[in-house]
Order: C-alpha cells, then structure tokens, then sequence
C-alpha cells in the first residue's frame, strides 16, 4: 500500500518539477522514486495486507507482478532521457502521466472487488489517451488517441454493464463472493449472470488486445510516440494479464463450461489474428502490435489451463516479453533517427554492417519473441506448452505451436532485413545510457532462459 | 557395495587430456607453428598413458576387479536411468594402455612425417579427438557412452581419411568409409535399442548380471548379438563391410598406423570381448563370426598375394589379421582375442610406420614396384620392419607367434577344418608379407631418380620402440608349454568370460608347432626364390594375366558388385525421389503451405484498414457471437 500511496505522490512531485523547468532532474528523480516504490513493494512480501475492508489485497501474486512493472517502467524511463532530449514539450507530463497510469497498474493487480478493477482499468486507460496524443503536431499520434479514446471508451461501457448485471444478480462486487454465487448454481448460470460475466470478461480482454476486441491496437501502437508505444506493450499488457488471470482466479474458477469455451474461441482467434496479421506487415511498430497480439494468445493460454504453476508461467512469459520489446523499441528508434524518420522494415538493412553488436542484440532480442533457445522467449513458451499440454489441452496447444511456428518467420524477416547489407542514410548515434540499456537486457533475455526458468510467486 | 579405490578417479583424466589436446590444438590452429601443435598432442597422449599406467597399479593393488567412475548422471528420463560412467577393468586398461602407448608413438612419429604439411595443426587437432573418442569407447561403463565413442571414433577416421581433401579420389575414400560404417552402426544402434527394451538397461555391470542368469540360446540375445555383430563388422572391416579398410589408405600414413591398425578397427573385437557373456549364450552367432572371421582372413590374404601398393599390401593384411581375432571370438577364445590384438596393435603399427617411413624417403612413391635396394640406405627401417615381418607370419618368438599359434590350436580343437584354413590363411600373410619385404628392401633400387634416406630420429626411434615390442611382445602371455603362465589370458579372464580354456595338450601343441614352422620355413624360402633369386618383380598394371590372377589383382570385384548391386539401384532410387517425388509432390505441397498462409496473412491485415466505425461493427458483432455463443451451448 505504501508503494502505491509513494507512486502517486512521485506523480504529482514530477508534475510540479515540469513547472520548475528542470527538465534534466525530471527522469532521475521519477527512476529514483520508482526505486523506493520498488523497495517499498519489497518490504509488502509475504504479508497479505488488505486495505479498504477487503477491496485491496497486496498478496505476493500482487507484489510480485508490481516489482515486475515497476522494473519495466525504470528500463522504459531511463531510454526516455534520450528520447525526451530529442522531442521536448510537456515531458513532466508525459512522466507523470506513465507514473499514474502506473498507480492504475497497481490497483489491477492487487484487487478483489470489482469496483477497485474497474477504477484501476479507469486509472491506466484515462493517462494512456492523453499519451497516445502526445506529439501534438502529429496526425497520427491524434488520431491514436481519439481511436483508443473511443474503442476504449466503449469497451468500458461494457465493462461496467457487465459489473452491472452480476451486481444485479448477485448484489456484490467482492470477487470471493461471486465465487460463492456462482458455484451455487452448479456450472448452470442463469442468462444475465453468465452475460454479465461474458461482458467484464471482455472488459479486460480488449486491455489485452485478444481478437476480436484487439482491432484497437494496431492503429494505436503506430501512431503513438515509440515510447508510449513501448508502456504500453509491456507495462499496459502485463497489468492486464494479471487482472485477467486474478479475475478468474479469485472470482470465475472453475469457469462455466459455455465461458470456458468462449475464452478458448477467443484465444484461438488471437493467436491466429495476431501471427497471421504480423505476416504481411511493412511498418515495424505494426509488427510489434501484432506480435503483442500473438503474445497476448499464448499467454492467455497459459492462464487458462488452470494449474497452481500458471501464475508463475505468467508472471516469466510477461516479463521476459517486456524485458526483450522494451530494448527492441529502443533499437527501432535509433534506426528511425537514422533513416530520416521512416519506420519500414526495410529501414534496418544495413545495421549489422554499421552497428554489428545492436544487429547482434536484435538477434537476441527477436529470436526471443520467436522462442528460439536457449533465450527465455523459448523458455516462457516452452512452459506454456508444457502447461496446458499437461491439463490436457493438446488440441489448442498444437495449434499454438503451429503459430509459434508462423511467428519465427516474421521475426526472421526482420533478422534479414538487419543482416542484409546495404547503406544507412546517416550513421547511427547511441548514447551511452541506450547502448547500455540494449546489452543488459538483451543479456538477461538469455539469461534468464538458461538459468532462471522458477520464479517465486 | 565394495570400497571404492583411491585415486581411481584419476581416470578421468585418461580421455580428458587428450580432449583438452584436442582443444588446445583445435582452437588454436591458426597460431601454432612449426612443430608446437604436434608436441602439445603427443604431450597430451603421453600424459593420459602415463596415467593409464598409474591406474593400472591402482587396480592391481587395491585387489578388485573392477570399478565405475561415474562423471555425472546423463539420461534420466522415465525408467531410462543412464550415468555418465567409465568402467575401469582389466580389459578397458588394457586397451588404454595400447591405445595411449602405442597412440603416443604415433603421434611423435608424426611430428616428423607431417612436417611441413600446411595443415599439421588441423591434423594433431584430429587425431587428439580421435584419441580422445577411442579412449570413451572403451572406458565407457554403458553401451550408450560406447557408442558415443564409437560414433566419434567413425567422425575422424572420415575426416583424417579425407585429411588431403583436395584430391577427389581422396575424398571418396572417406566418403565410403563412413557411409560402409553407418551400415554396422545401424545394426549397433538397433542392438543396443533391442538391449535396453530387453534389459531395461544398457549398464554393462547389469545386463550381464541379469544376462548370466539366462538360458543358452535365449531368441532375443541372438536378435541382440547378431546386430552387435553387424556394427562390429563395420568398424573392425570384415566380410561383407570390409572394403572401406583398403581405400581408407588415402589418409596420411600415421593415421592408417594409429586408426586403421592399432586401434579403430580393433573396437568391433574390443566390444564383442566386452559383451562375451552375451556372446556365450549365443552359439548362433558365435558360428557366424566363425565363418565371417575365417572367410575374410582368407580372402584378405588372397587379394594381399596381388597387392603392389605398399599400404594396399598392409591394409589387406590388418583386414585378414582381424578376421583371425573374429576367428578367436567366434571359438569363444575372447582373451586370445584381445591378445591378438595388442600384439597386433605393436606390429602393424610398426610396418605402417615402417611404411610410412619409406614412402617419406621415396618422395611419395607407394609402389613396391619401384623400389627396391633400400636395405642399405634405410637400415633402421628395414631392421624394425624386418622384426615387423616376422612377428606377423608367425615366427618364434616374435609377439605374432604367440597369439597367432593360440588361435591355431583353440581351431584345431575345435574342428580340423577351420584349422586347416586358418593355417593356409598364414601361410598366405607369410608369403605376401615376404614378397613386400623382398621387394622392398632387397635387389636393386628400381625407381632411377629418387635419393632415398634414412627418416629423422623423430620417426625412427618410435620404429624402434615398436619394434622391441613387436620383438617381446608375445612375452606377455606364455603358454605353460614354454614354462609361462598365460599371464595375459589370466588378467583378463577376471572381466572377459571366454568359453574354452586356455589351455590345450602339450604335445599336441608342439606338433601343431612343427608342423606350423616347418610349412612358413618353406613359404619363406619360396617367396625369397621367387622374389631375391628370380629377381621377379610384379608385372605392370596393364599386361595380360591369366582369369585367376585377374580376378585376384581386381579384388574379386567385390567394389564392382556392390557398385551394381546396391550403389546404382539405390542411386536410381533416390534419384527418382528427388526428381518424381519432391518436386512433384512434396515441393508443391510445401510451397502451398506457405503461399496460403501468406494469402491469409494479407486477408488479417485487409481487416485492419483504419476505419474506426469497422472497428466498432467488428467489436460488436464479436460481442454478440459470443452472447448467442455462450447462451445457447
């Protein structure tokens, strides 16, 4: 509780330093907040406190997926000094703007009751329209933000209906009690209960991105500033995944068979949209949004097949993914720099002969989306298979692993392109801090798949 | 659970040091010069043979049989537990000993012949991993790490043969010879398979504990001999695999002595001694070893009478002489076996070397006929390959008399017939061998233009060392009719289960002796009639022959019919799959596959065209299958 209470207090203290014009302190001072945020979750573990009679449990689920986003959102901040040096206005916004969507974060991942889920989903989404927007001059960058404000918009509404009528039917929010409600009925669920689950389940699937609620994200991957983009491909999912898989942990399990159905027709779907969609794709963050979308469909699932190891084949899969895209958008931005700002694929030929060790990286970095060993993308996608093969899922698994398949070709594309020899129109700057950045995570993307593959929840 | 031995984890370092070697060697090869590749290899080997000594103490002294060293537990998936272990025993240090004994003179020899060649340092790096794979092969405490050597040890015999793979003919060689071994791996692979489903193990120590409770004749041990059987053809060149051996000569010399004499081929022999409690309960099997080993040390022998190239010569000869150690095996004579094959190992070694040591004063020249007169330039050759000579016919007391004549009499006691044939089979090495030594070394020197020289100490005094072994090497094992003891056969007979004694009749042995003696004296004075007194030299390729001397000349055609009969069909075939079946069947289907999905992939992406209210038609749409989807399932 203190971490969250810190978090948005280190909001409003960046807010105000933008009206200071000290914007060289602006990032240290958000990543140093963030460090004592990070300690502070530390010094929560193991204790289950609950806060707000029962709407808030920070058990270790919680503190460990909040560690998890808090140490993306440090690697997101520290490439942000370069790239807020190179585009400047309103970066103390923009700062505490990531901050407080970071405080909605918090919230999804630690409530248990619905209203708490919703404020949280409210919380990260409201920040995100206005970040989406945040190159004013720049048409894409607006009409992102007017397409994720309004598709977010409606998905919310429907949320909120859903929370609506299982309010209705069972006059409680608290997830425990929604439990006992449903189990009352067997596996036979009366129409508005099962609708008004259907409704919030899809709540939270359009925050993931699965099909067919993920047309969103596309368009708002490309057009938001990269960095944005960045958040929310890594911290936005992460959190979503863990209010999906709390949601049905604390409050839907043993789902309803016709639900339980329509989360497999959903994640099917996904792992189809989201490989099929990356296959064809020319732009680089599109191909990243849909490679979001294919992740999204293995992750759900894992989170599917109930088993007492699926949070932590979660928490692994979200966080080696974000630790191997967060670097990726970094490489993409200093390629884009440059290219004279062109974001195509064909934009990285030539790297391995300019920069061989960020071609080098890359390779990592992709082969770990593609799940290639030994890096930790195999790893976390070995563990899914292995997961609902042993619930006895073979079907969907096997499908899975045919996407898996399709995926390596999109990300072998990019390889190509990188080692494809050609001239780069100006030479690529890295400062310092980035190169750093790119080899300590591409590093522990292999590492993490050689050494860790047990994380404590 | 016995007391484990102290020390006897130094083991480990036997196969480790030449590894190391190997690595040194291997990673380094762009910077050594000269001759430090060479010295780090040699180093490497004699290291491990020391420590093969050490060890040899170790487990005399500590009074046990045996002990496992195990380095790590390697498979353990299921019921399959399978440790990565070495097994330490009389008949594993027994091969050690040879193969880092006589494999450290190898490589010293090699230092000086390899001088100079622009890739000595790939060559040292090679036969380091040679090493290192033959030493796993026979320290391996399971059929699996056996294999592993087994398979490594193929891997360099492949690329030392094709070491000079410039010249094509070079490469075919190795080519064929591992494409003739992959035939025997497969049956090795299919026996060790049939092993475990039968034994639930391929542990040595427990397949023959639960094998020695088993009944003679059991159908699955047959199954599982015989495909033994068909990997040890393949590596240890016996009928119908053995054509691989003669061509395996276009590697350079030191590795035909190191490889195709000493130690590599000697593995097939190695691993049926090893497996001998199997082998007993099969007696199928055992009779078919008899008539492969007998067949091919006389085929070998008929097809060596002919041979003009010096090596050819040779190489016939280690084909034949390991269908006399097939023969032991096949009379369940195991340690007669491995005897033959250590001694063996010091003489072949010896006359490559020897070999090897002419070609190099020859200036390349391969051929017997060109020779000639050498006696007097080379005297350390000729005395050391003059030794080499007799110790291979059979002369008292060099080493081959001893191990050859107990083939002979476990023969003669088993049938008159196979004693017959086996012994005109040595009358035959006697003869060629003669033939090569007469030719070589005696009359006039016949190739006008070469200077040839005696070969550096570096080369002549590992000829040396091999030769006093080859000399002394029979001392090992005396039989009790000399006042011996059968030293060898006893060390042995602790991990080798052979099924006859070791012992025969006294005078049946002399006269078995005499009569032996007698027939090569004659053989001997023969071969220096034709070869010293009628000045005979061997007819230039080309110029008429009678049928049989051509059938002879020409390897009986055996490469011919397998050319027609399994290279040309297969070829055909594989040729008509390539053709007709991929590129009309496969290819399409494959490039379907990828061209749909990329037809789909474009489809995915047409969905996503910008338009918001098609966002919101698809949203809703989606919502609303899933509500008619969920109430009505």
């Amino acid at each position: 509780m203190s971490a969250l209470i810190f978090t948005i207090v280190l909001g409003i203290i960046v807010l105000y330093l933008g009206f200071l014009k000290k914007k060289a302190i602006l990032a240290p001072v958000a990543i140093a907040g963030l460090l004592i945020a990070l300690f502070l979750s530390l010094k929560d573990w193991g204790l289950g406190s609950r806060y707000f009679h029962d709407m808030i449990l920070f058990d270790n689920f919680s503190i460990a997926f909040n560690i998890s986003m808090i140490i993306v959102t440090i690697l997101i901040f520290l490439f942000g000094i370069d790239y807020y040096r190179m585009m400047g206005l309103h970066v103390a916004e923009q700062y505490a703007l990531m901050i407080f969507a970071l405080t909605g974060a918090f919230l999804m991942t630690s409530y248990s009751n619905l209203i708490i889920l919703f404020l949280g989903i409210e919380i990260l989404s409201i920040p995100l329209y206005v970040l989406a927007g945040g190159k004013k001059a720049s048409f894409r960058s607006n009409e992102a933000s007017f397409k994720y404000f309004m598709l977010g918009s409606f998905a919310t509404a429907i949320f909120l209906f859903g929370i609506a009528l299982v309010y209705g039917a069972s006059a409680t929010f608290y997830l425990p009690e929604i439990k006992i409600y449903i189990a009352q009925f067997n596996g036979h669920l009366p129409p508005m209960v099962m609708v008004g689950l259907l409704f919030i389940l899809i709540g939270v699937a359009f925050k993931v991105a699965a099909a067919p609620f993920h047309f969103w994200s596309p368009d708002v991957y490309e057009g938001s500033p990269t960095i944005v983009t960045a958040f929310m491909a890594t911290v936005v999912k992460t959190a979503g995944f863990a209010a999906f898989f709390r949601l049905l942990g604390m409050g839907l399990l043993p789902l309803p068979a016709p639900l339980e159905k329509a989360l497999w027709v959903m994640t099917g779907l996904t792992l189809l949209v989201g490989n099929l969609g990356a296959l064809k794709q020319t732009n680089f963050k599109r191909l990243l949004a849909y490679s979001a979308i294919a992740h999204s469909g293995f992750i759900m699932l894992a989170m599917l097949s109930q088993h007492s190891s699926s949070a932590k084949v979660l928490l692994y899969y979200t966080f080696v993914y974000s630790l191997a895209t967060v670097p990726l958008f970094i490489i993409f931005i200093l390629v884009k720099r440059a290219s004279d700002w062109q974001e195509e694929l064909v934009n990285f030929r030539g790297l391995f002969k300019e920069k061989s060790w960020i071609a080098v990286c890359m390779t990592i970095l992709l082969m770990s989306l593609a799940g290639i060993p030994p890096s930790s993308g195999f790893m976390a996608k070995y563990q899914v298979f292995v997961l609902s093969i042993s619930q006895g899922n073979l079907l969907i698994s096997i499908f899975a692993i045919l996407m898996a398949v399709i995926g390596i070709y999109y990300y072998f594309f990019v390889i190509r392109e990188v080692f494809t020899e050609s001239k780069q129109l100006n030479p690529i700057v890295v400062t310092r801090l980035n190169g750093a950045l790119i080899i300590v995570c591409s590093l522990a993307v292999l590492l993490l798949g050689v050494f860790v593959w047990n994380l404590p929840i | 659970m016995v007391e484990p031995i102290p020390n006897i984890n130094l083991a480990l370092l036997v196969p480790a040091l030449p590894l190391l070697g190997f690595l040194i060697t291997g990673l380094g090869y762009k910077r050594f010069k000269n001759n430090q590749a060479g010295i780090i290899a040699s180093t490497s080997i004699g290291l491990s043979f020391l420590v093969s000594v050490f060890l040899f103490f170790v487990l005399r002294n500590s009074g046990q049989d045996a002990a496992t060293v195990t380095l790590f537990n390697w498979i353990a998936v299921g019921n399959m537990n399978i440790p990565f272990a070495f097994l330490i025993d009389h008949l594993s240090l027994t091969m050690m000993l040879i193969i880092t004994g006589v494999g450290s003179l190898i490589h010293i020899y090699s230092i000086g012949y390899m001088h100079g060649d622009n890739r000595i340092n790939s060559f040292f790096a090679q036969m380091n991993l040679f090493t290192f794979s033959m030493l796993l092969l026979v320290m391996g405490a399971n059929y699996l790490v056996l294999f592993i050597g087994w398979e490594g040890v193929g891997l360099c015999s492949y690329l030392l043969i094709g070491f000079w793979f410039k010249n094509p003919s070079f490469n075919y060689a190795a080519r064929k010879a591992f494409i003739i071994n992959r035939i025997g791996d497969l049956g090795f692979i299919l026996g060790i398979i049939l092993l475990f489903f039968s034994f639930n193990s391929v542990s040595f120590s427990e397949v023959f504990a639960q094998a020695s409770t088993m009944q003679i004749g059991t159908p699955v041990i047959t199954a599982i001999t015989l495909l033994l059987l068909v990997g040890a053809v393949g590596k240890s060149a016996q009928i119908p695999l053995f054509t691989w051996l003669p061509d395996a000569m276009a590697g350079p010399t030191p590795v035909s002595a190191l490889i195709h004499a000493a130690t590599m081929v000697t593995a097939g022999i190695y691993m049926i001694a090893r497996s001998s409690i199997l082998y007993n309960l099969a007696p199928i099997t055992l009779n078919v070893i008899i008539v492969i080993g007998l067949s091919t040390a006389i085929l070998a022998a008929i097809i060596g009478l002919k041979q003009n190239d010096i090596k050819k010569v040779l190489a016939y000869s280690t084909v034949s002489q390991l269908g006399y150690m097939f023969l032991a095996l096949g009379l369940g004579a195991y340690s007669t076996a491995v005897f033959h094959v250590t001694t063996h190992a010091f003489f072949k070694a010896l006359l490559f070397l020897g070999a090897g040591s002419i070609i190099h004063a020859m200036g390349g020249e391969q051929d017997i006929r060109k020779m000639g007169g050498l006696r007097k330039k080379m005297p350390v050759t000729y005395w050391t390959f003059l030794a080499g000579t007799l110790a291979i016919s059979g002369i008292p007391p060099f080493s081959g008399f001893f191990s050859k004549d107990m083939i002979l009499v476990k023969a003669f006691e088993h049938n008159i017939i196979i004693y017959i044939l086996a012994l005109a089979g040595a009358l035959l090495t006697c003869f060629y061998m003669f033939r090569l030594l007469y030719l070589v070394f005696f009359r006039e020197q016949r190739l006008a233009g070469a200077h040839p020289h005696e070969s550096p100490k570096v080369m002549t005094i590992p000829l040396i060392i091999l030769g006093i072994l080859s000399v002394f090497g029979g001392f090992l094992n005396i039989p009790s009719l000399f006042g011996g003891d059968l030293s060898f056969s006893n060390f042995l007979q602790k991990n080798v289960f052979s099924k006859v004694s070791e012992e025969i009749s006294h005078s049946t042995e002399i006269g078995l002796i005499i009569l032996s003696l007698s027939l090569l004296s004659l053989i001997i004075w023969l071969a220096y009639r034709t070869f010293i007194r009628k000045a005979v030299v061997p007819a230039a390729d080309g110029v008429s022959m009678t049928p049989i001397a051509r059938l002879v000349t020409n390897k009986f055609y055996i490469d011919e019919i397998y050319t027609t009969v399994f290279e040309k069909p297969f070829g055909s075939f594989s040729n008509f799959l390539f053709k007709k079946v991929e590129t009309n069947i496969l290819n399409p289907i494959v490039d379907g596959v990828g061209e749909a999905t990329s037809v789909l992939g474009m489809l995915t992406r047409r969905l996503q065209r910008g338009n918001m209210s098609f966002y919101f038609f698809a949203m809703v749409a989606g919502i609303l299958l899933f509500i008619i989807f969920i109430l009505t399932i």
